[in-house]
């Protein structure tokens, strides 16, 4: 292992050169939203075709890495390598693009959770699991129960076995919701409400879950849980807004966390300032729409992650993001796409090397 | 056609209409006062926009007493707790 990391040390350096010729492979600094004012009229949104991002996360994605971060002023960047061997070791963090939607696949050495399903007009999810040969997943945490977050559901369960789904308890008037349900029946899968201060251990993942206390009146409140794998820490909110993040800065439990998906697809109600400094994230991942109607992710939130040291990854920009976690706590990061960092405003932090490298 | 109102998101409304396969992102002031998530209503759409929309007070209770007898038939078919190995 340490072979290998020295050799991929020597391989980072040959390949700077490349990163400044071949374009810009790297999070995004301050990235500006799409402004469209989502308040005006009656419109129809059409992003349901069944469009198909997936096609696999590695062979060919570009990749940066980072190993050992003390901090973000010593972050070490290298670009290329195939960054999920087989029989891998490692927790690989799969944020799949699903367009203005959530979708995470976590996989540890033995076993697999998704943490919710795309949207009910899509089928990005489902494929995307198939495509990466996913036969069974262990544990389906549904945040909440937004038709853009429980939307392929049902169809995960008939075709991939699962073995649990976890639920807050809320329930839905939607069809969505219902077909979801019926599949959870007619397969005999499990049914369990975590509540705060669960811990569970799945494979080699350790479950921590921040929220809720109880069946949550907010729709956009839900399940919150911190992923442990070693020394390396993946956190998830759902949607939930600052009452539910400061009700869990209020807990016991650790929310720190080296990779931070970023709440409500990076909307200004959530990532409050207080939360996302006590998660202190090293990288951060939103997921959402290229163009969507409703101003995701928020250059607040955006602009508060750079601050903080993080490096901001989102799906509109870098398509599926995955990320490779050790338990030493070596942490890669393979986008499906390069991401041109040449139209975003220049607010480099001064420490990022990469970015540095990346501006014209 | 019928739909309902997924989720209303700062001043946005979802207003998903599943039997067609439709979508509708509108602003939640221009929907009937009274019109909040999990509501069913009726909709004439022109398009691709909703022209009217009118709150159906039956279809929304009947769906919502289904709702939660669905989640009722969760909690009943399921043992209590998690298969899954609790540490704390």
């Amino acid at each position: 292992m340490r072979e290998e990391q020295l050799k991929r040390g020597v391989f980072v350096v040959a390949l700077v050169g490349l990163v400044l010729v071949a374009g810009c492979v790297g999070p995004l600094a301050g990235e500006s939203p799409d402004s469209s004012d989502p308040g005006t009229g009656i419109s129809e949104d059409d992003n349901g075709d069944d469009e198909y991002y997936g096609g696999g996360s590695q062979g060919g994605a570009p990749s940066v890495s980072l190993s050992d971060v003390p901090g973000p002023d010593d972050t070490v960047y290298s670009s290329g390598g195939n960054s999920t061997p087989e029989g891998s070791e490692s927790l690989n963090v799969h944020f799949i693009d699903v367009g203005q939607s959530d979708s995470t696949l976590i996989q540890g050495p033995e076993s697999n959770i998704l943490i919710d399903t795309g949207d009910w007009q899509g089928d990005e999810a489902i494929s995307y699991l198939e495509s990466e040969g996913i036969e069974e997943i262990d544990l389906m945490i549904l945040t909440h129960l937004d038709a853009d977050h429980i939307g392929q559901a049902d169809r995960i369960i008939d075709e991939l076995g699962v073995e649990e789904v976890w639920m807050s308890g809320q329930s839905r008037s939607t069809n969505t919701f219902g077909r979801l349900v019926d599949a959870v029946l007619e397969n005999d899968v499990g049914y369990y409400e975590p509540r705060t201060g669960d811990v569970f251990s799945v494979g080699d993942m350790r479950i921590e879950v921040l929220h809720p206390d109880g069946v949550p009146s907010d729709t956009n409140d839900g399940i919150a849980t911190r992923i442990v794998f070693g020394e390396s820490e993946v956190l998830f909110t759902g949607d939930a807004g600052e009452s539910a993040e400061s009700d869990m800065l209020q807990t016991e439990m650790d929310v720190e966390s080296d990779i931070y998906q970023v709440g409500h697809h990076g909307s200004s109600t959530s990532s409050m300032e207080e939360f996302v400094k006590s998660v202190n994230p090293d990288i951060a991942v939103y997921s959402a729409g290229e163009d969507n109607q409703y101003g995701h992710p928020d250059d607040v939130v955006i602009n508060r992650l750079n601050d903080i040291g993080a490096d901001v990854y989102g799906t509109p920009v870098h398509g599926t993001v995955v990320i490779e976690a050790t338990p030493e706590e070596d942490i890669s990061v393979s986008t499906e796409r390069d991401a041109s960092l040449v139209d975003s405003p220049p607010t480099l932090l001064p420490g990022n090397t990469l970015r540095r490298i990346a501006a014209p | 056609m019928k739909g309902v109102i997924d989720r209303i998101e700062n001043g946005t409304a979802v207003v998903l209409a599943e039997k067609h396969g439709r979508e509708f992102v509108v602003d939640a002031e221009s929907l009937p006062e009274d019109a909040e998530e999990g509501v069913w209503l009726d909709l004439e759409v022109k398009g691709d926009k909703i022209v009217s929309a009118e709150v159906n007070k039956k279809e929304t209770e009947r769906r919502r007493d289904t709702a939660s007898r669905n989640v009722g038939e969760l909690k009943n078919a399921s043992d209590e707790g998690s298969v899954h190995d609790r540490v704390e």
